[in-house]
């Protein structure tokens, strides 16, 4: 384009840049000195997992108004400092640097994925800071035993070692494990084939793909051309009912296992329709669940804001907040060197039990809490929710 | 032969028809205009919106969704064009090339947070014109409206041939690529064909993402990948080669396929990402890019 009719100056152009790049900047937090901070780095928007994120933020915010308004922590207010790590390592990393250094957060929490919670914790190992875990499976997490991290909920060798009894009940003698190519999915398919060993002839083979991918139709047909008699799903929402739509599309016959709270979320059936009957999914909710009084408030509180019902591991993060709660109580004190020392000890009533940490140095099972049972579920029919779904077995 | 074989070569063509489709909007801009444009994943994002809305919002029949994703993405794309690209273009600044990449880029993040925010982070599905699973030759499964996206993508993509190689719209393009000024002192009005350029493009990249939507999903940040895949095809056929697009994509859909079920399947992008590093190393036009300018 060679015509010259309207000049735009070089300023015009750069005050429209930095004002569409201000506008997407959030405002820098403001906190008294006074206050606990506490981080709160967590996917809100994508490549990351930006669903589980906003149901993190919920149930942080929701945290925080109710024990702000019964008066705080030891008679101080209770601030998030929130950080959106994108999914992205990186970003996670440096919303962690960010948390801890600009916020001077006394704890951080709320982490997601695997693959970022484990170069976040170098971050908490060397700022000494507690780091807290609910949902990041991969057993390094907790194996490296590094005294800053703690995880209240569950873990992939372990999940593994609950599945095998399952299998061999279920008679399955081809099994095909679908991994994302990420710390939680090939960390679960490499404890399973660990923990499969036990299990004599039984065919595993392990299919992995790109975490990101929007279309998994070849290597459900790879799937499907080996002819399993189960396919186990390990991966996040998005790529969950994708290789259900589409394996069904290229002629899966396989029982499909697919975790682990996805099913029961509200674009389940519609993305997935019926293609979704016969699915089997592992859980570790059931309404047969006994949840304590603190639970039970947690949950009132949780639909009375939020008009839905919290997915489980909203609960282990309702315990991550309250276990920094208790350390902050018996140390009186929001330093987080402090709250390092008497973490591994808390001891404190958590949404569906006692929750205490297991302390066995040079295992998983270093700050770790373990107390959980796993529900092996069928949707029957189109629109099965929790309540619906058939109870196939129960692994503790 | 290979019964999985068989099933990866037809998956491959159907997928490749689609990229193709996606990947020849960008190649007509970049033709006309020289506009490397980043935006083009979220005409389709937008586009495929559009059609959710008008189908499972207002409760339009399917046909009329395909038409609203041409229209919304024929909307966004236009008014890009005017808001964003044409004050860079007919600024006096050297680099405007780099400009329109900065600007895009921009707009890219933009249009996915307001989508995020307008739409939330709900995955949306919609149905599509065939909702049937077919199975040939009892070994080869493809859904039913797979083939509908394939042989709406290639109607589509003849279509635009014929309009650019024997309509008036289409030799104006052409004069345009030649030499822009040229072709306005023969009275070819610059603006008006630069919009047509961005309808035309802007409508594909929302027809073939209402297209995929049926086979995965549509949510905001789902025009990331479909312009990662458009740039592969535009840099393998050529990048003003809408023929070219054609053949680059069903290359770029049977290796991706026949990649990620007989090498890796956990390598799915980086087979695409080999055949264009191949193809710049060995003919850094293109496989049907030209020395100058044409489309």
């Amino acid at each position: 384009m060679t015509e010259i009719s309207r000049p735009l100056s070089r300023r015009t152009l750069l005050t429209a840049l930095a004002g569409a790049t201000a506008v997407t900047l959030l405002p820098a937090p403001g906190f008294a000195a006074d206050d606990i901070l506490l981080g709160l780095v967590t996917p809100l928007s994508e490549p990351g997992d930006a669903r589980s994120g906003e149901a993190i933020r919920k149930t942080a915010d929701l945290w925080v108004k109710m024990t702000n308004d019964a008066g705080g922590i030891i008679g101080r207010k209770v601030k998030l400092a929130v950080y959106d790590d994108q999914g992205k390592v990186e970003v996670g990393v440096s919303g962690m640097e960010r948390a801890i250094t600009e916020a001077h957060a006394s704890a951080v929490l709320g982490a997601w994925s695997s693959s970022v919670v484990l170069a976040q914790m170098e971050v908490a190992k060397n700022y000494n800071v507690p780091m807290m875990i609910f949902y990041s499976w991969a057993d390094d997490i907790t194996k490296k035993n590094y005294p800053q991290i703690f995880r209240i909920g569950p873990y992939n060798s372990q999940i593994a070692t609950q599945m095998v009894p399952f299998v061999k009940e279920r008679g399955y003698k081809k099994v095909v494990v679908l991994a994302e190519d990420t710390a939680y999915g090939l960390g679960f398919a490499k404890a399973f084939e660990k923990a499969a060993k036990t299990l004599p002839g039984l065919s595993l083979k392990i299919v992995q793909f790109q975490a990101q991918t929007q279309d998994l139709t070849p290597q459900m047909s790879k799937v499907a051309a080996s002819e399993p008699d189960a396919v186990i799903v390990q991966t996040v929402f998005a790529a969950t009912n994708l290789s259900i739509k589409q394996g069904r599309e290229v002629g899966l016959k396989a029982d499909i296992i697919t975790g682990w709270d996805w099913p029961l979320l509200p674009d389940f059936w519609p993305t997935v329709g019926k293609a979704g009957v016969g699915v089997i999914y592992p859980t570790f909710s059931d309404p047969s669940m006994k949840v304590t009084s603190v639970g039970q408030k947690f949950i009132n509180a949780y639909k009375a804001a939020y008009k839905t019902d919290p997915a489980i591991f909203q609960y282990y993060l309702w315990d991550n907040f309250n276990a920094v709660k208790a350390a902050i109580e018996e140390t009186k004190s929001s330093d987080p060197a402090q709250l390092v020392k008497v973490l591994p000890n808390i001891k404190f009533e958590g949404t569906i039990g006692p929750v205490y940490f297991r302390n066995d140095a040079g295992t998983v099972n270093f700050h770790q809490w373990d107390r959980f049972a796993m529900f092996f579920k069928r949707l029957n029919k189109v629109g099965d929710g929790e309540a619906q779904a058939q109870l196939l077995y129960v692994a503790k | 032969m290979d019964q999985l074989f068989v099933q990866s070569l037809v998956l491959g063509l159907l997928q490749g028809g689609l990229c193709a489709l996606l990947a020849v909007g960008l190649s007509l801009v970049f033709g006309i205009l020289r506009v490397v444009n980043f935006a083009h994943g979220e005409f389709a994002m937008l586009g495929s919106f559009a059609a959710v809305f008008a189908v499972t919002t207002l409760g339009l029949p399917v046909w009329v969704g395909l038409v609203a994703a041409a229209a919304g993405g024929a909307l966004i794309a236009v008014a890009t064009n005017l808001v964003v690209l044409r004050p860079i273009y007919l600024s006096r600044m050297r680099h405007k090339g780099e400009y329109t990449i900065i600007a895009t880029f921009m707009l890219s993040q933009f249009l996915i947070a307001a989508a995020t925010l307008l739409f939330g982070t709900t995955y949306r599905k919609l149905p599509g014109l065939w909702n049937a699973d077919l199975n040939f030759f009892d070994y080869v499964h493809v859904s039913g409206n797979r083939l509908v996206a394939f042989g709406a993508a290639i109607l589509l993509i003849g279509v635009l041939f014929w309009v650019v190689h024997r309509t008036d719209l289409g030799r104006a393009w052409r004069a345009l690529t030649q030499s822009p000024l040229g072709a306005s002192v023969v009275g070819i009005d610059v603006h008006r064909y630069a919009n047509y350029a961005f309808l035309v493009a802007g409508a594909f990249a929302g027809l073939a993402a209402a297209l995929l939507a049926p086979l995965i999903f549509v949510f905001p940040s789902s025009g990331v990948v479909a312009l990662v895949k458009a740039f592969i095809v535009v840099i393998i056929g050529g990048m003003d080669s809408i023929g070219g697009a054609l053949v680059a994509g069903l290359l770029l859909g049977v290796i991706e396929v026949m990649g990620t079920i007989y090498v890796a399947s956990g390598y799915t992008d980086a087979y695409g990402f080999a055949l264009m590093i191949a193809v710049l190393l060995l003919r850094p036009a293109g496989l049907f890019g030209k020395v100058g300018r044409a489309i």
